[in-house]
């Protein structure tokens, strides 16, 4: 009742696509006929979509952006012994333009935040978020007047990889699961979606407004 | 009319092209600023003529949290300050409780403390030298100073329970003891470490490159560097011998043989030379550690203080009495205030800590070593080309997390 | 440590030390603040003193000194009330900045205390002696509010110019974020929706057990 005023436009596993069903509904109201699109989905663009799937999940360009401790483990999780190269994410692209990937490494302080959302809104789709460590997830034990409490307050996050600071083998596995997300989600040739609005929506929704669905 | 020729008309190559200062933020999210300087930089042309370093990305808020937890809640986020070297944070705060109550660890504690704080000095400076090798483009460097830093964080790992932020000292003493067999595979790592290092300054001490790079850059003298508040590595790389540990010994200190590497040209080649001449001392210190250590209990008896061991806590009236009081209430620090100072691995580390008798801080400040030296990074760049900016930047060391707090 | 600093200050100051004590090791002389200047420029260039290294600045607010309640372990996350620390009585004088002084080849530190009153809290800059003076001083200035005259430039260091209040001041609240960019905001997650403490809209600083009394000014 009155969560409906806050829309977070969280990333669905099965992909931020307008056709999908559960965007631009409320979470408790469940269509009568449930027509799931993407189960109508042709072969060939079934295909397509594994296809790119696979490249764009084994070929992540990465986008770190390092701010404290995690910085290190971090730095541990490219080198020799915890290879991130194995999975094709080693290539970090210090130009958003050029990411896919942001790794938010480190504690992001409301000083900092204006600089992440920039850095997001710069980037290109399709992309993903990853929060590296508590402090990125949720403000870790800084909860005081300097820090931003998760740095999904101000954009969107895909993966949240807890740890103070979290092994690497702990990222990679957070990575994996995010490249099964990445291999699910609806890829086409050719996209036309927006990315998701990262503005609060704060105004209220009329009851018209409810009832055709915006 | 013939115009003289392009290379003997003299006014031709003064002529002056009117331009302009073109100015660049080297922002805050930038691979090379180790994630949070924003350095706004005025160029003419290659030249530096300004750089105004701003600082407070990652300003956690320490001292307002501190005042606001126990004094061993304060202890994770000094872990967090020097994040490279936590264990010389965990330390250096330590002494500062213990010096206020006017109490002395265990001496096999002093001696873990020193070995461990040792260890994460050659963490921080491997850590440091594989910066200045990533950021000139010697990427061999950074894999070859990683690998040496793995095999030193897997020992902490089974010493402390964590690799980086291990929070490991207690007021009194160490939290936990060396498991069996762990000397042995100390003593078993540390050559391949030093081989590491070796390879380290085989790829760069005389590398052409490296060299013209680095040498002459971002010169200070003594003077100078005294009045801009350097310590550490880059004051001794000014040629002045002042190491906190030769200079007031504290802990075990004044048992161990070890030098005190000085640099002469105080620029940015020698204070690269520094660090890794630091780590073979370090190694010496570590040896020597091992050979003194004393067997004995990690913690004081005192209950006041340190939480008395779990077979009391469940066996008597007296340990569980103890326990209760010193969690809930907190340890009762006697009320004044004092400044404790100790070697870490880029300079002088501080705290101001003043306490009112109660269980939390009144107040704790913290002196990063890196906060002074990077005030002074204006005064090191000026006239030079802004390829440059990158390994004084670096050579510096600057940690965000002891700078801002 | 060795009382001839203390000594030789109140010798040649003798108007301007208002008291001095050794504590732990620690030498500490309380000077008045229009003398400031002029004992830090005699310790700095004295041979006898010959403090060059400014080590540290560090500011204390003293408002909470007597009556701050102890709380530890699981009840240290509760801060004393902002109406509470509002209606205290004012103990004078309210700060005070120390600063750390060490003499490298003397190997002699000493600490210098000026006090500041709460509603005076000017005081000179020293950053035309010591050149590291100047951050630390921006640093005061910002987490405090001291006005260092005479500084070349007097802004903020750590925080951002948006930032309203000086957070090491005791009666600013501990969480009172001041965000530069809008947040989102989340449903309690733990309790879910609801009446009672928790739910959506219900900031997350009224969900905890026993935090009713936050001051709810204070943003999240």
């Amino acid at each position: 009742m009155s969560d409906a005023q806050y829309r977070l436009p969280i990333l669905k596993p099965e992909g931020n696509v307008p056709e999908s069903p559960r965007l631009g509904r409320d979470e408790d109201q469940i269509p009568v006929l449930a027509t799931r699109l993407d189960e109508a989905i042709g072969f060939f663009e079934k295909g397509v979509s594994d296809l790119l799937g696979w490249a764009r999940k084994n070929s992540i360009f990465q986008y770190p952006f390092v701010t404290a401790c995690c910085g290190m483990e971090y730095m541990s999780m490219m080198a020799g012994r915890y290879d991130i190269a194995r999975f094709g994410a080693e290539f970090p692209r210090f130009s958003p333009r050029q990411a896919d990937l942001l790794f938010i490494v480190g504690t992001i302080n409301v000083k900092q935040s204006p600089v992440l959302k920039r850095v997001y809104e710069q980037m290109t789709e399709p992309k993903w978020v990853m929060a590296f460590g508590v402090c990125a997830s949720s403000g870790g034990f800084y909860d005081n007047y300097a820090t931003l409490q998760g740095a999904d307050r101000v954009i969107p996050v895909d993966l949240y990889v807890p740890g103070c600071p979290p092994r690497p083998e702990q990222v990679l596995d957070g990575l994996k699961i995010l490249q099964e997300k990445i291999q699910s989600q609806r890829h086409r040739l050719k996209s036309l979606e927006k990315a998701p609005d990262v503005q609060p929506q704060t105004q209220r929704r009329s009851f018209l407004g409810k009832l055709l669905g915006k | 009319m013939t115009e003289p020729a392009h290379d003997q008309d003299p006014l031709a190559l003064e002529a002056e092209i009117p331009t302009s200062l073109m100015t660049v933020h080297l922002g805050p999210s930038h691979p090379a600023m180790h994630g949070t300087v924003r350095m706004t930089v005025t160029l003419d042309g290659e030249t530096i003529v300004n750089v105004d370093p701003e600082i407070g990305f990652l300003h956690r808020g320490f001292s307002k949290s501190s005042e606001n937890s126990t004094w061993h809640q304060v202890l994770p986020y000094t872990d967090r300050l020097n994040y490279v070297s936590p264990i010389l944070n965990n330390t250096g705060y330590i002494m500062g409780v213990e010096k206020l109550i006017g109490l002395r660890p265990t001496e096999r504690a002093e001696y873990l403390r020193v070995l461990g704080g040792e260890i994460s000095r050659i963490c921080d400076h491997l850590t440091c030298v594989a910066a200045i090798g990533l950021e000139l483009g010697a990427f061999t460097v950074f894999l070859y100073a990683m690998e040496a830093r793995e095999l030193l964080w897997d020992r902490i790992a089974e010493l402390c329970g964590a690799r980086v932020t291990v929070s490991w000292t207690r007021i009194g003493g160490v939290a936990t003891d060396m498991p069996p067999g762990w000397e042995q595979k100390l003593r078993d790592c540390l050559p391949r470490v030093l081989e590491l290092t070796d390879e380290i300054d085989t790829l760069l001490t005389r590398n052409r490159i490296f060299v013209d790079r680095t040498r002459g850059i971002g010169v200070i003298g003594a003077d100078e560097a005294i009045d801009w508040g350097f310590t550490g590595p880059c004051l001794r790389a000014c040629g002045v011998n002042y190491d906190v540990r030769k200079a007031h010994p504290y802990s075990v200190y004044d048992r161990m043989d070890f030098e005190v590497p000085l640099g002469s040209a105080g620029d940015t080649y020698d204070r690269y030379i520094l660090r890794l001449l630091e780590i073979r001392q370090s190694h010496r210190i570590v040896q020597q550690c091992l050979s003194q250590m004393p067997p004995g209990p990690i913690i004081i008896d005192d209950w006041r203080y340190a939480l008395p061991p779990k077979k009391e806590v469940f066996g008597s009236i007296e340990g569980v009495m103890a326990h209760f009081k010193l969690i809930m209430e907190g340890i009762q620090v006697p009320a004044g205030e004092v400044y404790v100072y100790t070697e870490g691995a880029n300079g002088e580390l501080g705290f101001h800590i003043v306490s009112n008798g109660t269980g939390k801080p009144y107040a704790i400040q913290v002196r990063g070593p890196g906060l002074p030296i990077l005030s002074a990074m204006p005064r090191l760049i000026k006239g030079h080309a802004v390829a440059d900016l990158i390994p004084v930047f670096d050579s510096i060391n600057m940690i965000g997390g002891e700078v801002e707090q | 440590m060795s009382q001839a600093l203390i000594d030789l200050v109140r010798e040649k100051f003798p108007d301007a030390v208002v008291s001095s004590h050794t504590h732990r090791g620690d030498d500490v002389v309380t000077v008045k603040r229009e003398a400031l200047v002029e004992v830090m420029s005699f310790l700095r260039n004295d041979p006898q003193a010959g403090l060059k290294l400014l080590r540290q600045m560090a500011g204390v607010d003293l408002l909470t000194y007597r009556t701050e309640n102890t709380g530890g372990g699981a009840l240290a996350s509760i801060e004393a009330p902002a109406y509470e620390v509002q209606n205290k009585p004012r103990g004078e004088p309210r700060y005070y900045v120390a600063y750390n002084l060490y003499s490298i080849t003397r190997k002699h530190a000493l600490r210098v205390r000026v006090e500041l009153r709460s509603d005076d809290v000017k005081l000179p800059s020293i950053a035309s002696l010591y050149k590291t003076a100047d951050w630390w001083e921006r640093y005061l200035f910002d987490m405090f509010g001291f006005q260092f005259t005479g500084h070349p430039n007097l802004k903020r260091l750590l925080l951002y110019p948006e930032f309203v209040g000086h957070p090491l001041r005791k009666d600013y609240p501990v969480r009172k974020r001041q965000p530069l960019v809008p947040e989102l905001d989340f449903p309690d997650l733990v309790r879910g929706p609801g009446p009672g403490p928790g739910g959506a809209g219900v900031p997350m600083s009224q969900t905890h057990v026993g935090r009713k009394n936050v001051d709810p000014s204070t943003y999240d």
